[in-house]
């Protein structure tokens, strides 16, 4: 069989692979998200870490026997918390990155943990576009393009609601084009 | 259109591969493409199964209730609630019919909420028959027709029917799977030798069903009334205190072991008796097992997506493996993920044993994961690992420590032993784990290994791969470390090239999958050129 002819070949070569005129390196994807977006992930990351803080600090204020300790808590909590909010948002803004190319979308997300995700365009399962409370209040969409793998999902966060809609309709007329099951 | 499921169509199916005899005249034979217009029912015995099942319920409740003397009014409340099982489960066989047409199997069920499934044939791609010891006793089985596709829920994902006759199911899962008609003697790729009995007491349950005993025991003892709070505990507690520690501690240890070996070696005779891994003539997969709960597995071989053995460590010491398929559609995305009962291709064997089958699955002259070169992962990899043992024993030991300045002398002695051991075993894991990792190419497949508690070395079909996922700590920049994930549609979604150099990752991920990189990727001479 021809396939076990190349095995054997592929077994026994030591490991060149095709790029020997360098090293490889992911270039980042060429579109920024929506400025917005940054305003966006700055309200969402108050709305998670205030609450707590602000519950803490009122039962301080009501409750004067626990207060140093409850009070030590808010601190505890929103120190680290309000460092996040500031730093996170522009953090995250300089590394989401995406663009999609004739065969394949490509993405990059995240800010301490930054992901770079591949789909080839006929992989591709569905298309969906999805809008939190607060994303509407700054008009912004994220693409979800979902493979048949359970860890494949792609998201592109922060694109202006009419962008991510076109950019919608783009994709899923380009997969309906393109041959393969999606598996 | 009701009520017509017993007068089928009587003719016995064409195929002289229906194992065995019918154990049941009496129910006509099931389902053949020529019966493709009639509605069918459910077999009917699964009521007078419920109704076992609730039977034995509210005796067993009511021994115990008149064991613990409990009042009359407690007595009159148990039954009514558990009567409604069966009256459920009539309704239900009332309101549930299925048919296989040509082209779809149809499923329309549900009492209050009413559905009607339907899956073309030809997306069902495995075919999974179980029987639980009640049903085997009315001669039921219970089908689950699954379709692969992971698209909503996991309940669209697999199409369920509660219970067939035995027969009806056997002729079900054969008319689903076999599409061309040959007749052929099925291969036989892998069977259970009881040599291999010898791994059951190294698998993990060993551990855990020893303490469970202990556990079911105080349980038992509980609900009977013995009050083992008051009475047994006390008395151990002062048997204890006469009694020389070491002595007690080591047999209670051995006692643990000894019944978690025992436990772990009925588990896996049940489990896995009779295991048979059969290639059909269509190439479907089918591995059958199990002594009081029968399972059949049948898996489509366009659904494998390549090979994974397990070797977790007391496993890998005595020389033994698990073989799992990486293949799409062997049971829900829940299950495929959180077990791995259903795409298991053998027992607990011997290493070489598992190569042989993997081989012999993918139609390989040779196991992709030992005739592969993997390549080593750098120190990068040792040191993280390193640098994690040290944080967790620092980490451990120092909380002790700290607690021992506060409270008591004697936690800071504990804190600091606590410290060394951890960073002991810590190294011993941190090597080991370095050393698992490694990638490599071969024929059809990449293979990928890592892991030291469960060492897993995974080959992926080349063309199995639906895209890749690059994840990078800000602070492993520099360093240029990252973990590769290749995402594939089988079995877990996701295989991890683990702490591997970015350079070498996209070089890997280049070999394997050809020209799907080369837009995202530069070519350039520095080994760090991955900042922005």
């Amino acid at each position: 069989m021809a396939d076990s002819a190349t095995s054997e070949t592929h077994a026994h070569a030591p490991p060149v692979g095709t790029a020997s005129g360098g090293d490889l390196a992911l270039r980042p994807p060429s579109h920024a998200p929506d400025r917005r977006s940054i305003g966006w992930w700055t309200v969402q990351a108050l709305v998670t870490v205030l609450p707590p803080t602000l519950i803490l600090v009122l039962l301080g204020v009501l409750i004067t026997p626990a207060r140093y300790w409850l009070m030590l808590a808010a601190a505890v909590i929103g120190a680290p918390g309000l460092l996040y909010t500031a730093v996170m948002p522009a953090w995250r803004y300089r590394v989401h990155r995406w663009e999609t190319t004739e065969d394949a979308v490509f993405t990059r997300a995240g800010w301490v943990r930054q992901q770079w995700r591949i789909a080839p365009l006929s992989r591709i399962q569905t298309v969906d576009t999805v809008r939190g409370p607060i994303q509407q209040m700054f008009a912004l969409s994220t693409l979800v393009v979902t493979t048949a793998s359970a860890a494949g999902a792609v998201r592109i966060d922060g694109l202006a609601q009419d962008k991510a809609r076109d950019l919608a309709e783009e994709l899923t007329r380009i997969t309906q084009a393109t041959p393969g099951d999606a598996t | 259109m009701s009520a017509r499921g017993r007068n089928g169509t009587a003719d016995s199916p064409q195929a002289g591969a229906v194992p065995g005899d019918p154990t049941n005249a009496a129910q006509s034979g099931a389902g053949r493409a020529d019966a493709e217009a009639a509605w069918r029912r459910l077999d009917p015995r699964i009521i007078a199964v419920t109704s076992t099942g609730s039977g034995l319920l509210i005796i067993t409740a009511a021994v115990i209730m008149w064991w613990r003397d409990a009042p009359w009014w407690l007595h009159a409340a148990v039954p009514p609630p558990l009567l409604c099982f069966p009256v459920y489960e009539w309704w239900r066989w009332l309101k549930t019919t299925y048919r296989l047409t040509p082209e779809r199997i149809e499923l329309r069920t549900g009492v209050l909420v009413r559905s009607h499934r339907s899956i073309p044939r030809h997306r069902v791609r495995s075919v999974d028959v179980s029987a639980n010891p009640l049903r085997r006793i009315f001669g039921l089985s219970t089908v689950k027709v699954g379709t692969g596709h992971r698209v909503g829920s996991a309940d669209n994902a697999v199409l369920t029917l509660d219970a067939l006759s035995r027969r009806d199911a056997e002729t079900l899962r054969q008319d689903l799977v076999r599409r061309t008609a040959v007749e052929e003697d099925q291969d036989t790729i892998g069977r259970i030798d009881w040599k291999w009995l010898r791994y059951a007491p190294l698998s993990s349950w060993a551990v855990f069903l020893g303490l469970s005993a202990v556990g079911g025991t105080y349980e038992v003892l509980d609900t009977v009334g013995a009050d083992p709070d008051a009475v047994l505990i006390p008395q151990l507690f002062s048997w204890l205190s006469r009694a020389d520690l070491l002595p007690v501690i080591v047999l209670g240890l051995l006692g643990l072991v000894v019944v978690g070996a025992c436990g772990a070696t009925g588990l896996y005779v049940e489990m896995w008796w009779d295991f048979r891994l059969l290639r059909e003539p269509n190439g479907a997969l089918r591995a059958t097992r199990g002594l009081f709960v029968t399972r059949s597995v049948t898996l489509e071989e366009e659904r494998l997506r390549g090979m994974e053995i397990a070797e977790p460590l007391l496993l890998r010491w005595g020389g033994g493996a698990y073989t799992y398929a990486v293949a799409s559609g062997t049971g829900s995305a829940e299950e495929e993920i959180s077990s791995y009962v259903t795409s298991a291709m053998l027992p607990p064997a011997p290493l070489a044993e598992a190569h042989r089958v993997a081989a012999a699955v993918l139609r390989e002259e040779e196991d992709p994961t030992a005739s592969v070169r993997l390549v080593p992962h750098t120190r990068h990899a040792l040191l993280r690992r390193l640098r994690w043992a040290f944080f967790t024993g620092t980490g451990l030991g120092g909380l002790l420590v700290l607690l021992g300045v506060l409270l008591t002398d004697v936690l800071i002695h504990i804190g600091w032993t606590t410290a060394l051991v951890a960073y002991a075993a810590g190294a011993l894991f941190a090597r080991d784990a370095a050393r698992s990792l490694g990638h490599g190419v071969t024929g059809r497949y990449l293979v990928t290994r890592h892991g030291s508690v469960k060492r897993r070395t995974i080959a992926l079909r080349r063309d199995g791969v639906i895209g890749w996922n690059v994840t990078q700590w800000a602070w492993h920049r520099r360093s240029g470390l990252c973990t590769l994930t290749a995402t594939t549609a089988g079995g877990r979604g996701a295989y991890d090239v683990k702490d591997v150099l970015m350079p070498e990752g996209l070089r890997f991920a280049d070999e394997s999958v050809p020209i799907l990189l080369d837009h995202f990727v530069t070519r350039g001479q520095d080994r760090t050129g991955t900042a922005p």
